[in-house]
């Protein structure tokens, strides 16, 4: 058989592709070398060697990026990258979101991200950049084999080396619509996941991943001042990465916090979900070994654990992209990627790097002289270095926690039935420990920040020390005293924590303005550890106050013993324009209004009453629902977060009906209704089981906003009026059948109050739209008339301008209108309009319906010559009748759940982190950019 | 160093002590009888019985939720499920649900689904012929 010739394809971006990445990871071995050569030998030639190296391969990382994105940006749907993460209706604002959605994506921002921090090493690194250049080399060298795509095969086993992005989809999945050569043309995008469609996926991304590429920096400094047996040097540049990498990484962990709680629907910033557990651990060794490296380019100390630190930092990065690509963490964390068969080379990775750093420390760590006097318990060293320490203990108790599976999944090598174990409550687990490390991490820096380097002149001190110390205290306690009535705990561990907050908050004020004076320059720390307190207070009152406002009062309270009753308040059911009560809330649902096919958006209005019941503000919250391109999926819910500078109030849409929800449901739900027909007759009454109702009238228009009225639609369309027994209103309901061409469109009503879905059966309409070839003709010049079946017909001219309300004309139409005049037998003058339009060679008719009097008119040829016109007059006679299915039951369709949480104190932990990190910013510039 | 090897010794002391507590916060996942055994919270991994009646009435309760799930030795039990029906839940296969046993039901607070289709699509879509 001879290999099928696909039409459509551009294959070139492949090879290019696979090309660059292949060179891209030669250059890069050859960097690794050329480097360590020149680190061995000063060589300027091997030096320059490197450098082209490092060149040669950033500019293949460049290419596979730009052609990437190029097959991305003009829907190259035979790659499989791009099918995946693409679809035509992708908004070209979430391009950059589709393109890192993927691992491969995401290995490329890495690599991009390293080129430019080499580029800048090259640059700044001076003495060091051998080495330094030689190790980046090396790790682009393993991302490069992360997307390289080669297989190998040793008899039966094949070995896989990297997942190219450029791979095709037919060589992706074994398919029958490949073996048709035009299958492009048949298949379309996948597109973005819809929790993915928000604008924070376009800067978190880019943002933690530089983070996390520039962790490997301040290790790359630490290994070369040990390469070169140099103790001290290595310290500055590594501390100004240090600061670089902590306050981008800290700020990329933040934006994601800040995605999860905006288009998340759990209700928070932060869930201990492993992806966050492992993004946040590196951060906190990168703090701890900047601490380290302060202690040790002040003091000499501490030289040996900051480069332990640096590597640990660096070495939980790797790990965490092990955890969350090899597919390891399964079931227990809710946003891994999926496992691409990468594992092995994960692991490889990690263990090089773990291998690399070790050996190195071990080989020349008595280069480090131990200082010979003792530690100062009055030294700033001292206390920082037990914070470094504590700090190191919190990484460690979260990633063993998080490294649950992985522990598992070791024991299940010798054990195979091993069952495995999991964390049952893992945000419980997290924060019972980690509030500990929060109250000391609060306290250290509260006291250690008045202290100073290397004490000499305790004696001197002590008195203004102890000063400090007691105006923080007892400005601690008072703010404590005045406040924490307010925190909703009663637990000593909460109210500890809270005291110690504020105790930082306090000691690092007083610091900040008496020994600094207000000197911003040097308030780095100060700044970032006042932020750390009052992120502290902000995390005990957005978890502790935290409110879910949407209990709904008429719940069993009794459910079930040993739950409380928060696990069953949650949610609210809303009915449309019925306005419910909740806490000081009056909440309405009031309309739902589908913006784009794929979003819907619901308007719920929030009126707060005070004791008197009068509404003293009122607010509308709009959460909405992304659909996703595949019609069988739900959509995502986003919530809708209505700020004020006290709390946020938040809501999504946690339930909605199965006509809303997707395809598969609404099918499944309307397949469980029993219809009933009806033949009904106008102004008579039909009954059902529960009432009865009466047809009140019937209309060729429509108002519904599914439907969008195309030319030549026929409209069958009655109003129904229902009444119940034992109850005086009157309800109303307006089903619809609409005929186009061949098919029809039903547009069901539904009666909420009564549970009522009815639609009128297609049966009804071919009495009122009979066949278009029926009726009979005639040939009219202006001013003839004719007689049909007892219908005097006038033709009295034409309208060049026609309108017609259903009929979208276009510019390069050529429409006219016949204006007839109809006398009834009954001598009702009727006037008629049928359109005669030409668009492009076709001829369209556009027939006129008078409803009342059952007469249809069109005119289907215009003689131009003679001015006369051909018309096809038809009377229909049909007793005014419809045929109704109605089923009883039915599922309202204006109902939906929500949950709405009050989050007092948000503000506080968004001020809080982002001065922490405005505190490592401060501290970076200084050092960066000397002031 | 040496004081601060007294206080590594002490960290690790704790470290040790937490290590041992964890055994409180950690649970295998269990199978419905281990579950009406010991009558702990615990994770219960199974396959949604997609042929059992799944009920959700907000109207009547919307923080009741009840469907069945087969745990893998294949005991199929009813969940009752203390919030509203998750979106997507008639496409997800696995299940893994935290709660308790009460009875002859498992009641749970905590659901975690694993829908085929969320992270992997494995369905080419084609276009539809208009």
């Amino acid at each position: 058989m001879s290999p099928i010739q696909y039409v459509g394809e551009h294959l070139w971006i492949g090879h290019v592709i696979h090309a660059a990445v292949i060179i891209g990871f030669l250059a890069s071995i050859n960097g690794v070398y050329a480097y360590f050569k020149n680190a061995k030998t000063q060589s300027a030639d091997w030096h320059r060697y490197g450098r082209w190296s490092y060149l040669i391969q950033g500019l293949m990382v460049v290419t596979t990026i730009g052609l990437l994105f190029y097959s991305m940006f003009n829907h190259y749907y035979e790659y499989e990258y791009v099918r995946h993460h693409i679809s035509d209706d992708l908004k070209l604002k979430y391009l950059l979101a589709a393109f890192w959605e993927g691992q491969e994506g995401s290995f490329l921002l890495w690599m991009f991200w390293n080129v430019l921090l080499g580029l800048a090493l090259i640059k700044t690194a001076g003495r060091w950049e051998s080495p330094v250049m030689g190790l980046l080399s090396l790790m682009q060298a393993f991302l490069f084999s992360m997307i390289i795509g080669l297989y190998f095969g040793f008899g039966e086993h094949v070995l896989k080396l990297g997942s190219s992005p450029a791979l095709l989809v037919r060589e992706t999945f074994a398919a029958p619509i490949f073996q048709n050569p035009e299958y492009l043309k048949l298949i379309k995008g996948n597109g973005l996941n819809p929790l993915l469609q928000n604008y924070w996926m376009t800067i978190h991304p880019p943002t933690l991943f530089l983070g996390f590429a520039s962790t490997i920096v301040p290790f790359l400094f630490a290994f070369s001042g040990w390469y070169y047996k140099d103790a001290k040097a290595w310290l500055k540049p590594a501390q100004e990465w240090a600061l670089f990498s902590g306050f981008i990484l800290g700020t990329g962990i933040l934006m994601g916090g800040a995605w999860a709680y905006e288009a998340l629907s759990f209700g928070g910033y932060w869930a201990w979900d492993p992806v966050e557990n492992m993004s946040l651990v590196p951060w906190i060794m990168i703090i701890a070994g900047l601490h380290t490296n302060m202690i040790a380019r002040a003091t000499g100390r501490a030289v040996r654990t900051t480069y332990i630190y640096y590597l640990l930092a660096f070495i939980l990065v790797l790990y965490a992209s092990y955890m969350t690509r090899s597919g390891v963490l399964g079931e227990t964390s809710a946003h891994a990627f999926t496992d691409m068969g990468l594992e092995w080379q994960l692991i490889l990775l990690c263990v090089s790097f773990i291998g690399i750093g070790l050996y190195k420390y071990f080989q020349n760590k008595s280069m480090v002289s131990l200082p010979s006097d003792e530690d100062k318990i009055n030294s700033r060293e001292y206390w920082m270095f037990i914070g470094a320490m504590i700090l190191l203990f919190s990484a460690v108790l979260i990633t063993s926690s998080t490294s649950l599976p992985v522990f598992n999944k070791i024991i299940k090598l010798f054990q195979p039935d091993f069952k495995g174990h999991v964390i049952v409550d893992s945000i419980s687990h997290h924060n019972r420990f980690q509030l500990w490390i929060a109250v000391l991490v609060c306290l250290l820096s509260g006291f250690a920040e008045t202290l100073r380097f290397k004490e000499g002149h305790w004696d001197e001190f002590k008195s203004r020390f102890l000063k400090l110390i007691t105006i923080s205290v007892i400005a601690a306690a008072a703010l404590y005293a005045a406040t924490f009535k307010s925190l909703d705990s009663n637990s000593w561990q909460h109210l500890l924590l809270f005291f110690a907050g504020i105790f930082a908050i306090c000691s690092n004020l007083t610091y900040l303005f008496t020994f600094l004076r207000g000197n911003l320059k040097l308030a780095g720390s100060a700044i970032a550890h006042l932020g750390f307190g009052v992120m502290v207070l902000g995390i005990l009152f957005t978890g502790l106050n935290k409110k879910i406002i949407s209990t709904n009062l008429f719940a069993q309270q009794d459910l079930i013993d040993g739950f409380n009753t928060e696990d069953y308040m949650k949610n609210l059911v809303l009915i449309k324009n019925a306005p419910m009560t909740i806490k000081e809330y009056e909440v309405t649902y009031n309309s739902d209004t589908l913006l784009d096919p794929f979003n819907r958006e619901f308007e719920i209005r929030f009126d707060q009453k005070d004791a008197e019941g009068k509404t003293v503000k009122s607010f509308n919250s709009a959460p909405s629902l992304v659909y996703s391109r595949n019609e069988n999926q739900s959509p995502s819910s986003n919530p809708s977060v209505h700020r004020s500078w006290k709390q946020d109030l938040y809501t999504y849409v946690n339930w909605l009906p199965p006509s809303m929800m997707n395809q598969e449901s609404a099918e499944k739900s309307e397949a469980e209704l029993k219809y009933q027909n009806y033949h009904i007759t106008l102004n008579d009454t039909f009954f059902f089981s529960s009432g009865y109702g009466i047809l009140k009238s019937l209309k060729n228009t429509v108002q519904n906003a599914e439907y969008e009225k195309k030319p030549g639609d026929g409209i069958l369309a009655c109003n129904l009026e229902f009444h119940q027994l034992n109850d005086t209103n009157t309800y109303t309901s307006q089903p619809a059948i609409i005929s186009r061409g061949e098919f029809f469109y039903s547009l069901p009503a539904i009666q909420n109050d009564l549970g009522l879905k009815m639609k009128i059966n297609p049966s009804s309409l071919e009495m009122y739209y009979p066949n278009s070839q029926d009726g009979k003709d005639a040939e009219m010049k202006v001013n003839d008339e004719v007689f049909i079946d007892g219908y005097k017909i006038q033709f009295t001219g034409f309208d060049k301008n026609p309108s017609h309300e259903s009929f979208d004309f276009h510019p390069e139409d050529i429409a006219v209108a016949a204006t007839l005049i109809i006398t009834t037998p009954e001598g009702k003058k009727i006037k008629s309009e049928p359109i005669f339009c030409i668009r492009k060679n076709e001829v369209k008719v556009i027939p006129a319906f008078h409803f009342d009097d059952q007469i249809r008119l069109s005119c289907f040829k215009i003689d131009p010559q003679s001015e006369s016109i051909s018309i096809k007059f038809l009377k229909y006679n049909s007793a005014q009748t419809i045929d109704l299915d109605l089923a009883e039951k039915a599922p309202r369709n204006d109902m939906i759940v929500i949950q709405s949480i009050l989050f007092p104190g948000i503000n506080l932990f968004w001020l809080g982190a982002i001065t922490m990190l405005g505190g490592v910013f401060i501290s970076g510039i200084k050092r960066w950019i000397k002031f | 160093m040496n004081k601060f090897n007294i206080i590594a010794a002490i960290l690790l002391v704790v470290g040790v002590a937490i290590f041992f507590s964890l055994s409180k916060d950690v649970s295998t996942y269990a199978s419905f009888s281990e579950a009406s055994e010991n009558h702990h919270r615990v994770k219960v991994a199974g396959i949604l019985a997609k042929d059992k009646e799944m009920y959700y009435n907000p109207q009547e309760n919307p923080n009741y939720f009840s469907f069945f799930l087969r745990d893998p030795k294949g005991e199929e039990r009813k969940v009752v499920l203390l919030q509203g029906k998750p979106q997507d839940f008639d496409r997800s296969e696995q299940v893994v649900v935290t709660g308790e046993m009460k009875g002859d039901e498992f009641i749970a607070n905590e659901v975690l689904l694993k829908c085929p289709s969320k992270y992997k699509d494995e369905e080419i879509y084609v276009k539809k012929q208009i």
